[in-house]
């Protein structure tokens, strides 16, 4: 059984005014969001460009909005947000720049990630079980934007360093022995622009669709700096 | 290695020039779709707002003191006046909500509740509710 | 003399991002090429992203095909030290869970120590200490050093190393035509699909990398390559049920793998044949049939929800009708001056992304061989920058 779908999608080509396409398509209920688009492409609009590449939610890539909200397409089934003869609306994240349709430029993000510097998937130990701790959470961090994209602060000020960079500086931190590495991270956050400019919404976790918990790694980071502070004030090293 | 923000030519993209997203202050006031985080962000921004605006009012107000007795008197009559009673619990209502808001965020910003801090949301609102009906009614009795 | 002086004179393009044209364009940039990389999606959106994740051991083919065996265990020994950053190293397992398993485990054993592949024979409780999900039918395992990568994270890797190479990476900009003077590929017809602008790009040579698409660009040289699109159903599971891979101990079929990847487990893989692979209709019964066989090893992978169902095609050397599963999965490079009479065009199909950097050091080997030059591979020995690098040079 197929559903009769329309796809509203938000395009965008450099030098022309944003404009929303209308297309109608044939899909499988059971079926992602990502599917009708890639479905769109290949039938009927090859112009239309869109990231995507692994299409189970692990590497990130796909993120877009759908029915303005965050999402993954890849794992959303078209059933899970409309009926047979219903409407989705796609288009890019928001807070990021534009380069076409649906892809954004992802340059300023990874940017940041890279100068926390913790890589996303570590070496595990041959023939060992992982134990799974609160650390192991920051693993399950896909880079795929969502995060930023939901902040209500990042909306307003695109200097802030946002929540999956500062959840990555929060395993890093945690996660070193060096005290010098830790001292660099600290450097990184405790400032203006980094854990102090959060405002305490909860967005990034409510959105994030790997359970990284960005916002409660903000906090963490924030008691670890004002401990760090207080100590100093005392003539005391950093714990 | 410094954070560059200029917008400059993309380098994934090469020869694109990626369209800057724009501010959007307005996300602060659409809560709609959107956790109760995000609730509580609005309601913070919102009552910051007033409270400031209030501010000035108020100021604006105690400068009548310098005008003379008589405005000062006037003023004092007008401000007894079920309509401007209401304005008063609204104002109450900001004072509350933004005051007990607050401490959530520094006690979640201090890293306490971190993981329960949707608790302390809905809990610091029920506080601040069973206070204004209670401030509510003072106002109106006297 | 220093042979990169004369390889700086040549401009290679590459048409392919996904592992092959990624590993290719790092390989060309690394031997001193001028190197530009077309890709008509975003990076790895084709076959190389959809794939399994599997860092092959070589154990899947260790007794029916040696050649790609050898090339697998090879590979994956290399890509662990340059490539630590999209690497998860776990290992894997082998499952028997009736008596024909364990009767073929003999043949396995064999065939790992013909092809090399370390491995180590694990009895049915230790197995299931290790992998408590594992079916309790479990008889016995062999461990063999299996990983897991991050396909996208792997292209971004190799292309952030050819970029710092010099080499320029266009996404989005889709091959239309090839233009051939004299019986030689000169240029290369482009639209840019997000300006839309057409324009035409001088090469001296070109390497196809286009995986399952490779006939179409063959076609726009008059020439062809016998691909075959041969699409796999995967079903990616939410929660990750084991730590290491779980295969079956038995001759490779269908669903007969679970990959433990990020926090998912990914179960697959099926096998057909299909004329277009840009939308893949996905057969219900081959969906069906992963959650049937991946649960004969682990009966947990029944009752829990998928995450993702995918479908992708494979680029398998061939021709359409034959068996799928008995055409051998080593690659091949064809240079079409040899094959077809058509200079400055070289193709290069099958293969998997465990063995794309043995691909491109034999891709790049024919382009310095057609070109008169001699300088040597060093992609072995050299490490790769960190994936968010491609964002950043």
């Amino acid at each position: 059984m197929t559903w009769q779908l329309t796809f509203k999608v938000a395009r965008y080509k450099p030098g022309e005014p944003p404009r929303t396409d209308t297309f109608q398509i044939e899909l499988d209920p059971e079926r992602t969001i990502l599917d009708g688009v890639e479905k769109i492409w290949a039938e009927q609009d090859r112009t239309l460009t869109f990231r995507h590449a692994c299409h189970h939610a692990s590497c990130g890539s796909c993120a877009i909005m759908a029915n303005d909200v965050e999402v993954l397409p890849c794992i959303v089934e078209v059933n899970q947000v409309t009926r047979n003869g219903g409407t989705i609306e796609v288009g890019p994240l928001h807070n990021f720049p534009v380069v076409s349709d649906l892809v954004v430029d992802m340059g300023t993000f990874f940017e940041r990630m890279q100068q926390v510097g913790m890589p996303i998937i570590g070496p595990t130990d041959p023939l060992d079980n992982q134990p799974k701790d609160d650390f192991h959470a920051y693993e399950n961090c896909i880079e795929c934007g969502i995060c930023l994209s939901a902040c209500p602060v990042v909306a307003t000020d695109p200097t802030y360093l946002g929540p999956a960079a500062l959840a990555a500086a929060y395993r890093q931190y945690h996660n070193s022995d060096d005290s010098e590495e830790k001292q660099r991270i600290m450097n990184l956050v405790d400032r203006e622009n980094g854990i102090w400019r959060c405002h305490v919404a909860y967005e990034c976790t409510a959105a994030c669709p790997s359970n990284v918990d960005p916002a409660g790694k903000i906090m963490g980071l924030r008691r670890q700096a004002t401990v760090n502070r207080v100590r100093k004030l005392f003539g005391l090293k950093p714990a | 290695m410094a954070v560059s923000n200029a917008p400059e030519g993309s380098r994934a993209y090469p020869g694109q020039q990626p369209r800057e997203p724009q501010k959007r202050v307005l996300r602060w006031f659409q809560p709609f779709n959107r956790s109760l985080g995000t609730w509580s962000f609005t309601l913070n921004r919102v009552t910051g707002i007033g409270l400031v605006v209030y501010l000035y009012l108020h100021l604006g107000v105690l400068s009548l003191l310098l005008v003379g007795e008589e405005s000062w008197d006037t003023f004092l009559a007008v401000a007894k006046s079920p309509p401007v009673l209401v304005m008063d619990v609204v104002l109450l209502a900001g004072l509350l909500i933004h005051g007990f808001n607050g401490l959530r965020v520094a006690l979640v910003g201090s890293g306490f509740m971190v993981k329960q801090q949707r608790q302390l949301f809905i809990g610091m609102m029920v506080l601040a509710l069973i206070l204004l009906v209670i401030g509510g009614t003072a106002v109106f009795l006297k | 003399m220093n042979m990169s002086e004369h390889s700086q004179k040549y401009h290679v393009v590459v048409i392919g991002a996904g592992s092959t044209g990624a590993a290719v364009a790092h390989d060309l940039a690394l031997r001193g090429f001028k190197v530009t990389v077309l890709e008509r999606g975003e990076i790895a959106s084709g076959t190389t992203g959809r794939n399994h994740c599997l860092l092959h051991s070589g154990g899947r083919y260790c007794v029916k095909d040696q050649e790609s065996a050898v090339e697998c265990i090879e590979e994956n020994m290399i890509l662990r030290k340059i490539m630590p950053e999209a690497m998860e190293l776990n290992g894997g397992l082998f499952v028997a869970v009736n008596d024909e398993d364990m009767a073929y485990k003999q043949s396995f054993i064999e065939g790992c120590e013909a092809t090399g592949i370390p491995y180590k024979e694990l009895n049915a409780s230790e197995a299931r200490r290790r992998e408590p999900y594992l079916s309790e039918k479990t008889l016995g395992a062999v461990w063999v050093p299996d990983g897991v990568f991050e396909p996208m994270r792997m292209c971004m890797s190799f292309l952030a190393s050819a970029k710092q190479n010099g080499a320029m990476v266009r996404p989005y900009v889709e091959v239309t035509g090839l233009q051939v003077e004299d019986q030689r590929v000169v240029a290369v017809e482009v639209w840019d699909r997000i300006s839309g602008e057409e324009s035409v790009i001088h090469a001296d040579l070109v390497v196809n990398a286009a995986g399952p698409w490779a006939g179409m660009i063959t076609d726009m040289a008059g020439v062809d390559v016998p691909v075959v699109a041969t699409p796999g159903v995967m079903v990616s599971m939410t929660g990750r049920y084991c730590q290491l891979v779980v295969n079956r101990l038995n001759v490779s079929s269908d669903g007969d793998i679970v990959v433990p990847q990020r926090e998912t487990s990914i179960i697959g893989t099926s096998s057909w044949t299909v004329e277009d692979a840009d939308y893949i209709e996905m057969p219900e019964d081959h969906i069906q049939m992963m959650y049937d066989r991946g649960s004969e090893m682990m009966p947990i992978l029944r009752e829990v929800e998928p995450r993702g169902i995918f479908a992708v095609a494979r680029p398998l050397i061939g021709r359409i009708g034959e068996d799928e599963r008995e055409i051998a999965r080593t690659f091949k490079c064809f240079d079409h001056a040899d094959r077809d009479g058509v200079e400055g065009f070289v193709t290069i199909a099958g293969g998997k992304t465990t063995t794309a950097r043995a691909m491109a050091e034999g891709t790049v080997d024919v382009v310095c061989a057609k070109l008169d030059l001699e300088i040597p591979c060093a992609t072995k020995e050299t490490q790769l920058l960190s994936y968010r690098a491609y964002y950043t040079i």
